[in-house]
């Protein structure tokens, strides 16, 4: 079974990867014999874009970020849409696609309308759908489930909001995230020139609250920090993800 | 004489069931599993250009010729599906818009011959009594629709064959011919039928020849025919090193761009089939002989068929721009489903594949 | 690689085919089954024939096909190793 996970940055690609080794049972699957090469989506060097497969006895997982929502249509238009349509048997095409997407401002509806506009597939939020497309070989129909997760579940914002939250439930990082978040929320007008978007005010949020938290790593990449942190810990991180457990 | 096929349905025939092939170009390049079928699609072609019982059985021992051979007629018999008794199924439709569809269909009955009979099939034996043998009793035949003048020619033959006349009906004569085709086997450039005769024959095209064997050998000056002490003909290359030697000490690649060369000439007008195209050709030469072989068959207007095993190839193909470019060439991957029972296929445009093979490492040939 | 694209793009233009060739090649055929169903007939397999006539058997295999540039005196020596008489007649 092949199942495709598509995250929109580097840095959600590594907290899912994340769960699924620690969680799951899913370990990083070197594919030496170009089993999966048909499956496999060869970037040109642009740095945002991440391929990696997972595997857990017969269940492959590729996780896949695309940077931007913008690209997600030359994504599937390039990549996915001619793999699903090249072949009908299982072993050749992503049996399961999820997207993840951060619900920002927006409602639900309204993602799905974006995500269904730029990919001319249907994903419905938060509920698996089976999705019929016709096949290159002789129209033979084949049939693949969709997915799409919108984080956070219950709340507008993000992958950081996500995280913020899942350190509030640890009674020691509660306090420095409320005053982390305190202080970005006082200083934003300030700071209107850097933090233009509420995108990045969380993600100024998050960073503040990993500096107090890993000061020595400071001036790392934030993926690097991330993967420090045992996220199995945080109830948040596992409810949140749990449709990944659906992926064997 | 049709020249060009568009769409081909090949209901049955050997292992090819409900075949459809739709959209079919100048250049078809059939990839595919081990036997998928691709040899079988190229026999198919070759089968109903000659719709009549002659062809048929010179066709099913095409494969047999370094193995050896049961008779013709065991070899005909395993050319018909095995599964029942619809025979083979045949139907196309060709660039001017005729149609011709093809039956061949029969079976075998045990059958008493008379001793009279038996001594005509096999002149130095004498039979005294009744020969209980096997017979395949059936029909060849096929309709020819016209388009222009809208009426469909039918024809049909009464076959009664066995082991000991099949041989009678291998003549050539019958001259149904209703397309040109060539037709190059793996291994056929060992004997390169009469493609140096031909290549011969025609100045100007031998001189193209002789520069495109330069390929493989820079000092090929010229090819012509020796007499041996027999006053039999040798055919020879003359080698500005070596002088003038042998054909057959030549490697397999100079042998199979004269066949290949040879084929052309022969289906100009028509269609060449070419079984295993990048046999006996070291990678690095691919695009130099495919290149000759593209222009000769667009020159001479021949639709090409054919098959390879070899994503090195598929890929030297992807890199001639103009084919790829003109939308001249389409990859045909053939797959045998037992759950469907029947051969699938997915026909995709040289972009496509290119496209695909840029983006995912994409695997034409499965 | 560009040059001999050129030189085929410049001299395949002057060749030119013409077909009288398939007579020959039906000509090449008949005898090919002539000679095969004689054989046949006579229970002589291509091997034997090959010695009795001194031509190769791969190139008996080549003219029973008609794969091969007959000449003449090739076919002499076939008929006389199958035992038969070579009459040419014109119609």
């Amino acid at each position: 079974m092949n199942s495709l996970v598509l995250c929109e940055g580097k840095t959600d690609a590594i907290l899912l990867s994340y769960v699924l080794i620690n969680q799951y049972g899913y370990k990083p699957f070197k594919d030496e014999n170009g089993d999966k090469k048909n499956l496999t989506p060869i970037f040109n060097s642009n740095l945002n874009e991440y391929a990696y497969w997972y595997k857990n006895n017969n269940s492959f997982v590729l996780i896949c970020s695309v940077d931007g929502c913008d690209n997600i249509s030359e994504f599937f238009s390039k990549y996915i849409i001619p793999i699903q349509k090249n072949d009908y048997k299982n072993e050749n095409i992503f049996e399961k696609i999820v997207i993840i997407r951060d619900k920002d401002d927006k409602t639900n509806e309204e993602i799905e309308e974006v995500i269904l506009s730029k990919t001319n597939i249907s994903f419905l939020s938060n509920k698996w759908e089976k999705v019929c497309i016709e096949t290159k070989f002789d129209n033979i129909n084949s049939f693949f489930l969709t997915y799409l997760l919108i984080i956070p579940i219950e709340h507008s914002g993000a992958l950081e909001d996500v995280v913020l939250t899942a350190f509030s439930e640890d009674d020691n990082k509660k306090i420095i995230v409320e005053k982390s978040c305190k202080f970005i929320d006082d200083i934003k007008q300030d700071a209107s020139t850097y933090l233009v978007s509420r995108r990045l005010i969380s993600k100024a949020k998050l960073g503040v609250t990993l500096a107090i938290m890993s000061p020595e790593k400071v001036f790392h990449f934030i993926d690097e920090m991330l993967k420090n942190i045992d996220w199995t810990k945080y109830n948040t991180i596992m409810t949140t993800f749990n449709v990944l457990s659906e992926l064997a | 004489m049709e020249n060009r096929i568009n769409k081909i349905f090949v209901k049955n025939f050997r292992g090819l069931v409900d075949l459809e092939l739709n959209k079919l170009n100048r250049i078809n390049v059939l990839v595919g599993d081990n036997n998928s079928g691709k040899t079988s699609f190229l026999e198919c072609i070759k089968l109903i250009s000659n719709p009549n019982l002659n062809n048929a059985i010179t066709m099913c021992t095409t494969r047999t010729k370094q193995l050896r051979a049961g008779s013709f007629f065991t070899e005909f018999i395993n050319m018909l599906p095995k599964r029942d008794n619809s025979g083979i199924n045949i139907s196309c439709i060709f660039d001017s818009g005729n149609e011709l569809k093809y039956r061949l269909n029969g079976n075998v009955v045990q059958t008493l011959i008379n001793p009279i009979e038996m001594s005509e099939y096999i002149k130095i034996i004498k039979f005294d009594s009744m020969q209980n043998i096997s017979q395949f009793n059936g029909k060849i035949g096929y309709d020819f629709y016209n388009k222009n003048t809208q009426d469909i020619k039918k024809n049909e033959q009464e076959i009664k064959l066995n082991a000991f006349n099949a041989f009678n009906y291998r003549s050539f004569k019958g001259k149904s011919n209703l397309m040109k085709v060539a037709y190059i086997s793996p291994v056929d450039y060992a004997g390169i039928n009469r493609s140096f005769d031909i290549i011969i024959k025609n100045e100007k095209y031998k001189e193209i020849v002789i520069e495109s064997l330069k390929i493989f050998d820079p000092y090929i000056e010229d090819i012509l025919y020796m007499k041996d002490d027999f006053g039999d003909p040798i055919e020879c290359v003359k080698n500005s090193k070596v002088g003038i030697i042998p054909l057959s000490c030549y490697g397999d690649g100079v042998k199979k761009l004269l066949s290949v060369a040879g084929g052309i000439a022969s289906a100009n007008n028509g269609i060449l089939l070419i079984d295993e195209f990048e046999t006996a050709i070291h990678i690095k030469n691919y695009d130099d002989v495919f290149n000759f072989v593209d222009k000769a068959c667009e020159k001479f207007n021949v639709q090409l068929f054919i098959t390879t095993h070899s994503i090195e190839a598929v890929d030297e193909l992807l890199k001639i721009d103009s084919l790829v470019e003109n939308s001249d060439i389409n990859f045909i991957t053939l797959r045998k489903d037992y759950d469907l029972n029947k051969t699938v296929s997915r026909t995709l445009s040289a972009r496509e594949v290119r496209e695909n093979r840029k983006n995912f490492d994409f695997e034409v040939r499965l | 690689m560009n040059n001999f694209l050129e030189y085929l793009d410049k001299n395949l233009n002057e060749v030119m085919f013409d077909d009288e060739d398939d007579d020959y090649t039906n000509l090449l055929k008949t005898i090919a089954t002539m000679i095969s169903n004689t054989r046949n007939e006579n229970k002589i397999t291509q091997h034997e024939l090959s010695e009795i006539t001194h031509i190769q058997q791969g190139t008996i295999s080549k003219i029973e096909n008609g794969n091969c540039n007959l000449t003449l005196k090739m076919l002499q020596r076939v008929a006389d190793g199958l035992g038969k008489k070579l009459i040419v007649k014109f119609e």
